[in-house]
């Protein structure tokens, strides 16, 4: 099991707010969230000695390059590859620097454009896999692997589209207060099951609609974090797991399956102690494996965990308090990081949107890397409140 | 019969395509026949393509199909086939189509 993570803590969690389309680079969008973290903390390009970046867009430049383009001398880099898991596996490396004396502080940003027609190349560019074995296929990209996954949870399961639908329509009724949501609109069940068919069983309200933004945090010692003046959160377990169960016909499980007792063991909480979720929601189906796989309840039962429980920011299981990806959009790979920054926010008081009374105990679970039959990566945090 | 990549070394069946085996990570991998019957483990309809040249040839039916011989490949599905049935691919320049088993 791995060791504890002590007096290391995530801050200062910035959103760049989402727009539909831009022509500006991705660099923009992460120097934004540079920007407004120096903006909440007072620290600036020379303060910050660690940088983390996780963006699909990038082209030719490397978080190397970046340094150069936002006038940093870190000591201390890393570029996360693994999508909507890079918002945890961005803090585990970081968490772990900044114990270690690597570095001192770090900021952790992830961002992405998104230009008219960006995302038809960004499919082109995605994986090898993805272009030898999905494209030639009507070119419907990560929905055809996603809607056959889904189908097949619902074959093994039982899952109908209207439990699909209720985790939508209360994460829209969460994002209706979250100001950056691109979804202003209030979503009925009834309107996600009459929404037009995207890759069957997958229908318009299943998939997120690719976008501009970025999202970040520090992460620092807790005594720095104190002087500086800023609520933090602490780090109480975390894990990850890449090409887990790769040997299974269809994916039905996500890695967190493998150790989730150990992340619990390790956290010292239980499942019910915890106040506020955040899973990555790319799609319902994998909202639904992660809350099984991380022992919310048992697995393929998560259809009738939501129906018996309200995901709504003051119900009993508040779940994607902003909305999540389905109702914000997608900003490229900052939608790994929407969970964290999220919870961080809850678990701080500072939610953007509304707020779960007193949250003290938070999960964020990220999955990313869809690569032609399975999604690859996935990752998990259990962050506590600060306390002295 | 279908051509893909086999291990000479351990036997292992690979798609797409690799570079070393990923059984025992020898680069002895060949391209040879192996059986195209399968079994469609999910299906999906296909109404929206990112690319504009499948506009007017949708909807499409796409499985998953777990091989005989070990992968699971992605398909065009002949009409009506769904889940748990037996298929038998053919291959056009590395695209399969899966029509079902006699
Ligand atoms: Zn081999």
């Amino acid at each position: 099991m791995s060791k504890p993570y002590t007096d290391v803590v995530i801050t200062a969690p910035v959103s760049v707010p989402y727009v539909r389309f831009s022509e500006r680079r991705p660099n923009y969008w992460l120097g934004r969230a540079l920007g407004m973290l120096s903006e909440d903390s007072g620290l600036g390009p020379q303060d910050i000695d660690g940088l983390s970046v996780s963006s699909f867009t990038l082209g030719p430049d490397s978080a190397a390059a970046l340094t150069q383009h936002f006038g940093m001398s870190p000591r201390w880099l890393s570029q996360e590859v693994t999508g909507g898991a890079s918002g945890i596996t961005a803090l585990r490396k970081a968490a772990r620097a900044v114990q270690m004396g690597d570095a001192d502080i770090v900021a952790c940003i992830a961002g992405d454009t998104n230009p008219k027609g960006g995302f038809e190349g960004l499919l082109d560019s995605f994986s090898s896999d993805m272009s030898a074995a999905v494209l030639p296929y009507g070119a419907g990209g990560p929905n055809v692997s996603f809607a056959l996954i889904t189908r097949a949870y619902m074959e093994k399961y039982g899952a109908v589209r209207e439990d699909f639908g209720r985790l939508a329509v209360s994460q829209r009724n969460n994002a209706l207060a979250y100001p950056h949501a691109l979804m202003k609109k209030s979503l009925m069940l009834n309107q996600y099951m009459e929404a037009k068919p995207i890759s069957s069983p997958l229908h318009l309200f299943d998939c997120v609609m690719p976008c501009a933004g970025a999202e970040g945090y520090l992460v620092m010692s807790k005594p720095k974090a104190t002087s500086l003046g800023l609520p933090y959160a602490h780090i109480r377990a975390t894990t990850e797991w890449h090409n887990a169960y790769a040997n299974d016909d269809v994916q039905l499980r996500t890695g967190l399956a493998v150790d989730a007792q150990d992340l619990w063991t390790q956290s010292g909480v239980r499942v019910h102690d915890i106040d506020v979720v955040a899973t990555y929601d790319d799609y319902p189906v994998i909202s639904f494996m992660q809350l099984e796989d991380l022992g919310f309840c048992q697995k393929g039962e998560a259809a009738k965990f939501v129906y018996e429980h309200d995901l709504t920011v003051s119900g009993n299981f508040p779940h994607n308090t902003s909305g999540g990806q389905l109702s914000c959009g997608q900003a490229g790979a900052a939608g790994g990081f929407l969970g964290i920054v999220e919870i961080v926010r809850q678990l701080t008081g500072a939610a953007l949107g509304g707020q779960v009374k007193g949250a003290r105990l938070g999960l964020v679970s990220g999955f990313g890397i869809i690569n032609y039959d399975k999604g690859l990566s996935c990752a998990a945090a259990i962050l506590e409140r600060g306390y002295d | 019969m279908i051509k893909l990549q086999v291990c000479t070394n351990c036997q292992t069946v690979h798609y797409p395509k690799r570079d070393i085996c990923t059984a025992c990570w020898q680069d002895a991998l060949a391209w040879q026949p192996v059986s195209a019957q399968g079994k469609v483990s999910s299906y999906t309809d296909l109404h929206v393509s990112a690319k504009p040249e499948w506009a007017d040839k949708l909807p499409v039916r796409i499985g998953l199909v777990k091989l005989e011989a070990g992968p699971n490949v992605l398909a065009f599905l002949e009409a009506n086939i769904i889940s748990n049935v037996s298929v038998v691919l053919t291959d056009k320049d590395g695209v399969f189509t899966a029509r079902e088993q006699e």
